[in-house]
C-alpha cells in the first residue's frame, strides 16, 4: 500500500479503457478479475463472476486497473532507469470480421488505425508510445484484445454479455500464458502477425 | 489562388483529440480557423438517478488525466448537497491531495507535453521534438522528472490508499486519517519535490524563456478576461475559495460557487459538441473576434495567476512579485501559460509541505456523518487545466436529479479557437505554409494543455499530422501526411 509497486516489477499487465463506456471497460474488468482471483491479495470485487481459477500472481508481476489513465503512467516507464522486462496491455480493440467477445493478440504493428491516429475516449495507450517502449526501451509489448460487442457514444456502464464471458477467458489466458512463465529472457521481436486465441 | 481549408488532425502531445481547420482565402491568408474536439457525452444523462454520494468514486473515472480533480469537485459537492463542512483535518487531506496531483501534472506538461517545444526548439525535427529527445538532450533531467512524479504517486498512495482511481474523499470528508508514521514518510518526499520545483522555474528561467521571448510575445497573443479561485484574502487557491471573474481590464467581481450561473453562460455552436462558456454578466454578448472579442474569459495557470492578488507561500510569491513586474496584470500573452505554470508547481510543492508541517493534518477527525436530503451543491476545484465544476440537485432520497458540468478546458474553448486564429494568420501568408508554423499553431493550443476528452494523447515526433485542404467549398484537393 505505501508505494506503488508496479513501478519496480518485470512483468505488468495493464486493464485500459474507460468504464463508463460499456464494452471499453473490458481491460479494467479483466485487471479487476484478475486482482480479485489472486491467492492472497484483496481487490476490487468484479461484478457478478465468481469461481474460475484462482491465480498465483507472482512477485515480480503487478496487475493494475489503469482505466484511462494510461499516458503518465507509460510516460513514467519510458523514462524510467528500471523498466518491465514485458507489459501486457488489456484492451477493446475492434477489427471487421470478428465476433463479439472473441479474443486476440495483436502484433503491435498491426493496431487498428482507430487506435494509432484517432483519439478519443475508448482509446489505450497509443501505438507510438508502445512502439518506443518496444524500440528504444526493449520491453515486450503483448496486446490483448477483446472484440467489442457496443461501445456507446455516450456513457453507458456495463459489458455485454459477449465481453464478460471474455473477462474470464482472456484473464485465465494471460495468466497461463504469460504470468505463469514469467518474463521473456529475450525481446520477442520478431513474433509473428496477430493470430487468434480460442 | 482559390481558397481553400487546411486541416490538422490530429493536434499532438495534449490530452485527447483535436482537429484544426484553417481556411484560407482566395489570397492564400488566414480567413478563419475551427479547433474542433470531443466531449465527454452523456454524463448528466448517466448521473442521473443515483445516489450523489457515489459520484466522487464514479466521476474519477470520467478522466485519467485530473482524475483528482474531479473527485475533489465532485466531493465538495456533495458536501454542500448534504449541507455539510468537513472537520479541518479532512479539508486539509483533500487540499494536500490536490497539490500532490497538481505537482505530477505542472511536472509532467512542462517537461514532457509543452517543453518539448521549447527545449528543443520548435522548429526541431518532429522526430526528436518530443519527450526522447528531452531525455537524450538531458537525461539528466529527465531522470529527475520521472523521480519527481514517482514521488506524487508515492505519496498519493500512502495518503489515500490509491493513486490511480481516487476513493478517499467522501461526502462530509477524508475517509482515510493520516497517521504520524505516514507523514513522517511524505514529508521528506514533498520536500524533495519542492527542491526539483526551485530548480524547475530556475532551469526555465536561465535555459528556456529568454531563449524564445519573442515567440512568447507574439504567437496565439489575444486579449481576454481570466477566471480564477482566490481565498478569502486574494491569494490563489485551488481547493477552496470564491470565484473571480476579471475582464480584460484588469477589474474583477467575486462571487460564489452557486452564483455561477449569474455569471457565465454557455454558448453553442453548431460546427462543435463542446459548449462555450462566456462572461454572461458583461452583458456584452459572445463573440470570439480577435480584434474585438466579446464576454470572452480565460482559465488554466495564467487566469490564476492573474486573478490572485498574491501567493499564499514565500517562494511562489517572490516569482509571482517578479511575474508580474514583467507581464503586468493582466498579462495577456498566451505562451506565458507555461511560465504560470511553474510559479503554480512552486506553490504547490510548498503548500505541500506546509500542509504536512500542520499538527491538525494527523487528526483522526476527518469526516462528519451526512444525511441525504433534496438539496442543490455546487462543488469547486482549480483542476490543473481550469475552473472545473460540478453542479448537482438531489431529491429527498439523495437521489441525482439534475448535474451540470464545466470542465476547465471547455472554459478555454474559446481562447483556444482565438488563439489558433491568431497563430495561423501570423503564420500563414500567401498560402505558404510549412511543419514548422503548423507546429506553432499547434504550441498556441498547448499551452493551454488542454485535456480534450479524458483520453490518451500522441508522443512521437513522427506523429500522424494529417492535413486536408480543400476548396471553398469543402472540395478535398489535397491531403498532406508526416
Amino acid at each position: 500500500m505505501e508505494s506503488p509497486d508496479y513501478y519496480t516489477k518485470e512483468t505488468l499487465v495493464l486493464g485500459c479503457g474507460n468504464v463508463l463506456f460499456g464494452d471499453d471497460g473490458f481491460g479494467p474488468e479483466v485487471a479487476d478479475y484478475i486482482l480479485s482471483h489472486a491467492e492472497g491479495r484483496s481487490a476490487p470485487a468484479c461484478a457478478g463472476r465468481s469461481g474460475g481459477q484462482l491465480f498465483k500472481i507472482p512477485e515480480n508481476t503487478a496487475v493494475v486497473n489503469l482505466g484511462l489513465s494510461t499516458r503518465g503512467f507509460i510516460f513514467d516507464i519510458l523514462l524510467s532507469e528500471q523498466r518491465p522486462k514485458r507489459i501486457i496491455i488489456v484492451d477493446a480493440v475492434s477489427y471487421d470480421g470478428r465476433k463479439p467477445g472473441e479474443i486476440f493478440e495483436v502484433h503491435l504493428d498491426n493496431l487498428v488505425k482507430e487506435k494509432v491516429d484517432d483519439f478519443s475516449f475508448h482509446q489505450g495507450p497509443t501505438s507510438n508510445l508502445l512502439k518506443e517502449l518496444r524500440d528504444i526501451c526493449g520491453v515486450d509489448v503483448v496486446i490483448i484484445a477483446a472484440q467489442p460487442e457496443s461501445i456507446p457514444k455516450e456513457m453507458n456502464r456495463g459489458l455485454s454479455e459477449p465481453l464478460k464471458k471474455a473477462v474470464i477467458t482472456a484473464s485465465e489466458l494471460i495468466y497461463n500464458r504469460y504470468l505463469q512463465a514469467g518474463p521473456p529472457a529475450v525481446l520477442r521481436a520478431t513474433e509473428p502477425e496477430a493470430y487468434a486465441v480460442p | 489562388m482559390p481558397g481553400k481549408t487546411i486541416t490538422i488532425a490530429p493536434v499532438s502531445r495534449i490530452e485527447g483529440h483535436a482537429k484544426v481547420t484553417i481556411q484560407l482565402d482566395d489570397g492564400g491568408n488566414v480567413q478563419d480557423t475551427w479547433v474542433n474536439v470531443v466531449e465527454l457525452r452523456g454524463f448528466e444523462k448517466f448521473c442521473t438517478g443515483r445516489p450523489v454520494e457515489e459520484l466522487p468514486r464514479i466521476v474519477t473515472s470520467i478522466c485519467g488525466v485530473c482524475p483528482w480533480s474531479h473527485h475533489l469537485a465532485s466531493a465538495k459537492a456533495n458536501d454542500a448537497v448534504f449541507g455539510v463542512t468537513p472537520p479541518p483535518a479532512g479539508m486539509k487531506l483533500r487540499d494536500l491531495c490536490n497539490s500532490i496531483a497538481y505537482c505530477e501534472e505542472h511536472i509532467l506538461h512542462f517537461f514532457f507535453l509543452g517543453g518539448p517545444d521549447f527545449v528543443m526548439g520548435p522548429d526541431a525535427d518532429p522526430a526528436v521534438r518530443n519527450v526522447i529527445g528531452i531525455a537524450k538532450a538531458n537525461p539528466e533531467i529527465g531522470k529527475k522528472v520521472v523521480r519527481n512524479r514517482h514521488l506524487g504517486a508515492r505519496m498519493l498512495n500512502i495518503i489515500s490508499g490509491k493513486s490511480i482511481h481516487p476513493v478517499t474523499a467522501v461526502p462530509g470528508g477524508f475517509s482515510k486519517p493520516l497517521t504520524e508514521d505516514e507523514r513522517k514518510k511524505v514529508l521528506p518526499m514533498a520536500t524533495e519535490v519542492l527542491e526539483f520545483a526551485q530548480f524547475a522555474i530556475k532551469f526555465a528561467k536561465e535555459n528556456i524563456f529568454p531563449k524564445y521571448l519573442d515567440a512568447v510575445k507574439t504567437l496565439a497573443v489575444i486579449k481576454t478576461g481570466f477566471l480564477g479561485t482566490v481565498a478569502a484574502d486574494g491569494s490563489l487557491n485551488c481547493y477552496d475559495g470564491k470565484l473571480r471573474l476579471m475582464k480584460p481590464d484588469g477589474k474583477y467581481e467575486d462571487f460564489t460557487y452557486e452564483q455561477y450561473t449569474d455569471h457565465i453562460g454557455e454558448k453553442i455552436l453548431g460546427w462543435t459538441y463542446l459548449k462555450f462558456p462566456y462572461a454572461k454578466k458583461w452583458n456584452e454578448g459572445f463573440s470570439m473576434d480577435i480584434d474585438n472579442p466579446k464576454g470572452i474569459y480565460r482559465t488554466n495557470t495564467l487566469a490564476r495567476i492573474n486573478v490572485a492578488d498574491k501567493m499564499a507561500t514565500p517562494l511562489a510569491q517572490k516569482e509571482f512579485e517578479e511575474f508580474r513586474k514583467n507581464f503586468g496584470r493582466p498579462a495577456q500573452l498566451t505562451l506565458l501559460y507555461h511560465w504560470a505554470r511553474l510559479i503554480e508547481l512552486l506553490y504547490h510543492a510548498e503548500h505541500a509541505v506546509e500542509l504536512l508541517n500542520d499538527k491538525d493534518i494527523t487528526s483522526k477527525e476527518t469526516r462528519i456523518k451526512v444525511t441525504p436530503r433534496a438539496a442543490r451543491g455546487v462543488g469547486c476545484v482549480e483542476a490543473p487545466r481550469g475552473t472545473l465544476i460540478h453542479d448537482y440537485t438531489t431529491d429527498a432520497e439523495g437521489l441525482v436529479t439534475n448535474c451540470n458540468l464545466i470542465v476547465g478546458t471547455t472554459h478555454n474553448n474559446a481562447p483556444i479557437n482565438m488563439s489558433v486564429k491568431q497563430a495561423a494568420k501570423l503564420l500563414i501568408k500567401g498560402g505558404k505554409y510549412d511543419q514548422g508554423m503548423m507546429n506553432k499553431v499547434e504550441m498556441a493550443i498547448r499551452a493551454y494543455d488542454p485535456c480534450l476528452s479524458c483520453a490518451t494523447h500522441n508522443l512521437d515526433g513522427t506523429l500522424p499530422v494529417k492535413i486536408t485542404i480543400t476548396d471553398s467549398k469543402g472540395r478535398v484537393i489535397d491531403t498532406l501526411v508526416n
